[in-house]
């Protein structure tokens, strides 16, 4: 059920995206659709174009053909800046959270494209500047609530353990009100009860906020656990598409994955 | 025609130092990735030295190889002490600083040990002017294009057909891979700053006589060589000679040419050079790109 | 001591005084830079004004360099610029001096955008290239200009009178004016590097890709940051020329660039109150190290760049919150366990 005042999930198509960076090939034109509020799992071995293609929805890289579009919106036709007002959110392999700030700094640099005031304003301390950093702050403290991370808001984000970082890095992905929200290897690093739990908040914040999930993820209890949907890349190319189940027994990912093609 | 044979002549041995000084930055970045803003200074410094033992009483033949000694431990030291620590934590922000720090530095202890009186350098070469056609070039002049070959031969001869070289390249090229296969990528990157280091003191030195040794004499020509190896790309040897003999040519010829840039604004003319190549072609006449990933 | 060390050379949030502190700290620096000017010499006061002058750079600067991980080295160049707006306007062509603050203030951030649209395109290595080439020619500019800026012979002025009403003399009223225009720089800064703009910048600095995923655009926030750094500079350029009388070419050479960058360095990258810590390093140091020798004030400058990058990276402030951050933490266990 989505909250009151929150976009509703969105539906990524991704349409024979093709990337190269000078002779290799990163993409080789896979096409899937996420469908509004699934999950869906990006898998593959390493190397296979996962990152590559989260890093082509945020506009970091430009692909050098194919689609992506967002209800019906051709992301490839913004700036990497106007993807998040598109509806996307991200989180990065290596964490995206900047160390030295503190835990609700961080999370309220997910509010940038929610708020106006610009240079202008806030060097004249203007009263919209003032309404909008309020407002905003009430906002990332529910967020920071809502994931029990509360208590940690003024400590800095340099020297919390991975599992907390990972989900202050989630909170601040919540404050764009993302339409679709990608995470990159969510569980990376994680000791297994962190990632039950991090599957378990995953679930609920889906139901609770209603927006779609990209999640590229290795540990395969984690994806077997929340995927609606599993997309396996090999080499760039799309081997599989289908329900969980399905996917799992197909030979050509069983072979990706065995190493049948190393 | 005279005067445009004779304005380009001077241009190509103002060039010869921009493009000696465009190496050694070229040198350093290749194995650093950065451009050390000191190095001018370094060579500056290294000319005070030979001035300083042949002041003592040395003949330039001795006091000359000393002061590239000197040199080159300086060099090698500053990339050990200074660089080296920077570098592995990859604090860009640092590295410009201390670069700066160590040209403020050395421009002040020059100022303090010899003071802004400018000293007599004397020349390797005596001698009248030698024709060229309808035109004239110094003996010392003469003797600076045939050290600056002399560099660029014995370079190319380290470069390419020396495995101390071969590391020199890879280290360049790839670090960690370089690190795999055995090479002494370490001992490249010193080296490389003591060799910098050398080409600047031998052509400071060479130079002192016409340029007026005092503190900060290389400041200007620092200005043209980061030009010179804009223009070549930075990470192209032969690049930093034809953009230092460019750069000598251009300059010259706008000085004196081109209406409103008369011999005080020429500084603009390298400026701008820096500017348009950044931005049409920023890496230079004969760098490699460098693919950005995230 | 490598404990130490280890502790400075972090990166740490500033530290957050609790309320009654900064106040109470606030009104007395206040009180006492408000009355200090009366009863002090002449010398002191202009030694004080060009820490403000010094001070209204370094906040462009910590907003460019601190907050945003830009690197200018030409910032020297839009001083100069302030300087003779200033020169020229207020004392060739007689207009009101004050006028000539905002006149500088809005070319200098006019300039300044022209100049980071393609300047800020750049890597931060070329951006370091370019800035310190301006540095560079920066002079040899100011001397191309001759018929306007008499070059090297300069402009002598005689401008920033205080009013008869206020029976103070020129230094007191320079100070004030001074003193004035900082703080409300220091405050429009404060502004700017907290709220959202703030977070734009930091972003910028620590993380460009992440940033950008946030919907920052790089390039006009990176723009606007360093217009209106340079406008700061230029109308610290105004400042100078009140406080010294007097401009010309051989004031702005880099040396001055290297000053500004040493300001920042040692009073702390990303430290506000820093800033003002650099501008007093930076007046004061030459004033007493001048008897040792003349070049004792720049060798300075250049030990201390190379000695704060490896000590302190995070230069004073960065000490301090060292220093601060576990006695305000202690404090606050404190109070929460009385609660």
């Amino acid at each position: 059920m989505p909250r009151a005042g929150h976009p509703a999930a969105g539906t990524l198509k991704v349409r024979d995206v093709r990337l190269r960076f000078g002779g290799v090939v990163a993409l080789d034109g896979p096409s899937f659709e996420v469908a509004p509020g699934e999950v869906c799992g990006l898998i593959g071995p390493n190397g296979a174009g996962k990152t590559a293609l989260f890093n082509c929805v945020s506009g970091l890289y430009r692909p050098d053909s194919g689609r992506i579009a967002l209800d019906g919106v051709d992301l490839l036709s913004l700036r990497a800046d106007q993807v998040a007002g598109a509806g996307v959110a991200r989180t990065f392999q290596n964490l995206g959270l900047f160390p030295a700030q503190s835990v609700l700094e961080n999370v309220l640099g997910g509010a940038y494209h929610r708020t106006r005031a610009g240079f202008l304003a806030t060097g004249l301390g203007l009263p919209l500047m003032w309404r909008e950093e309020r407002r905003e702050r009430e906002r990332a403290r529910g967020v920071l609530d809502s994931l029990g991370l509360a208590h940690l808001e003024r400590h800095p984000a340099s020297g919390l353990p991975l599992g907390t970082l990972k989900r202050v890095e989630l909170a601040r992905a919540l404050m764009l009100r993302p339409r679709l929200l990608m995470l990159d290897e969510p569980a990376n690093g994680l000791i297994i009860e962190e990632v039950h739990e991090l599957a378990e908040v995953v679930r609920g914040l889906r139901t609770g906020y209603g927006f779609s999930v990209l999640l590229i993820e290795h540990h395969m209890g984690m994806v077997m656990s929340i995927c609606d949907h599993l997309v396996v890349l090999n080499h760039g190319q799309k081997i599989a598409d289908g329900p969980p189940d399905e996917v799992r027994n197909d030979p050509a990912v069983v072979e990706a994955y065995l190493g049948g093609s190393v | 025609m005279t005067v445009l044979l004779q304005q380009i002549l001077d241009g190509l041995t103002a060039g010869v130092l921009y493009a000696a000084i465009a190496l050694s930055l070229v040198l350093v970045y290749r194995t650093s990735k950065l451009v050390n803003f000191a190095q001018g200074e370094l060579a500056t410094f290294g000319a005070f030295l030979t001035w300083q033992f042949h002041d003592w009483g040395l003949p330039l033949s001795v006091a000359l190889p000393a002061s590239v000694a000197v040199s080159f431990v300086a060099g090698a030291l500053m990339e050990r002490t200074l660089i080296r620590p920077l570098l592995e934590s990859s604090n860009h922000l640092g590295l410009f600083i201390v670069c700066l720090g160590v040209l403020v530095t050395l421009l002040q202890v020059e100022a303090w040990i010899w003071g802004y009186q400018v000293k007599e350098m004397p020349n390797v070469a005596e001698g009248p002017p030698i024709a060229l056609g309808p035109t004239m070039i110094s003996r010392q002049n003469v003797v600076i294009i045939a050290a600056c070959v002399l560099i660029a031969v014995a370079l190319w001869f380290l470069f390419q057909r020396t495995r101390f070289g071969l590391a020199m390249r890879a280290a360049s090229d790839n670090t960690p891979s370089a690190n795999l296969l055995g090479l002494p990528v370490t001992a490249t990157l010193t080296f490389s700053w003591g060799i910098a280091a050398v080409i600047g003191t031998l052509m400071a030195s060479l130079v002192a006589p016409n340029q007026f040794l005092q503190p900060g004499m290389l400041l200007p020509v620092l200005l043209y060589s980061v030009a010179a190896a804009t223009l070549g790309g930075l990470d192209s040897p032969v690049g930093a000679i034809v953009g230092g003999l460019v750069v000598g040519v251009v300059e010259n010829l706008a000085g004196t040419y081109v209406p409103g840039i008369g011999q005080d604004f020429k500084q603009a003319v390298a400026f701008a050079i820096i500017m348009i190549v950044l931005l049409a072609r920023p890496q230079g006449l004969f760098g490699s790109r460098t693919v950005v990933r995230v | 001591m490598n404990r130490i060390l280890r502790a400075v050379h972090k990166p740490r949030p500033s530290l957050e005084l609790p309320a009654w502190l900064s106040l109470t700290t606030g009104v007395i620096v206040l009180g006492c830079l408000l009355y200090a000017p009366l009863i002090s010499a002449p010398y002191a006061n202009t030694q004080r004004a060009l820490v403000c002058v010094y001070a209204v750079v370094g906040l462009g600067l910590h907003l460019l360099t601190g907050m945003t991980g830009q690197i200018s080295l030409g910032h020297g160049f839009f001083f100069a610029l302030g300087a003779y707006v200033s020169a020229v306007l207020a004392g060739t062509a007689g207009w009101p001096y004050l006028l000539a603050i905002p006149v500088a203030a809005a070319v200098g951030w006019g300039v300044g955008f022209v100049f980071g649209l393609p300047a800020l395109r750049l890597s931060p290595l070329s951006l370091s290239v370019v800035t310190l080439a301006l540095a560079l020619i920066t002079p040899s500019l100011i001397k191309r200009f001759d018929d306007v800026t008499h070059g090297a012979r300069g402009i002598a002025l005689d401008i920033a009178a205080p009013p008869a009403w206020t029976g103070l003399d020129r230094d007191q009223w320079v100070f004030y004016i001074c003193l004035a225009v900082t703080t409300l720089t220091g405050v429009m800064c404060r502004l700017l590097s907290r709220g959202r703009t703030g977070r734009a910048m930091r972003g910028l600095r620590d993380n460009e890709a992440v940033a950008t995923t946030m919907g920052i655009r790089p390039s006009t926030t990176k723009s606007f940051v360093f217009a209106t750094s340079t406008a700061l500079a230029a109308v610290a350029g105004v400042l100078y020329t009140y406080v010294t009388q007097f401009v010309a070419a051989d004031a702005f050479h880099l040396t001055l660039a290297i000053a500004f960058l040493t300001m920042v360095v040692v009073g702390g990258l990303g430290s506000l109150p820093g800033v003002i810590l650099g501008a007093i390093f930076v007046v004061y140091m030459p004033s007493w190290t001048a008897e040792i020798n003349e070049s004792a004030s720049g060798l300075m400058y250049g030990v201390a760049l190379v000695a704060f990058m490896f000590l302190m990276p995070y230069g004073v402030a960065g000490l301090l919150r060292a220093v601060g951050g576990p006695l305000l933490q202690r404090r606050e266990q404190r109070a929460g366990q009385q609660e």
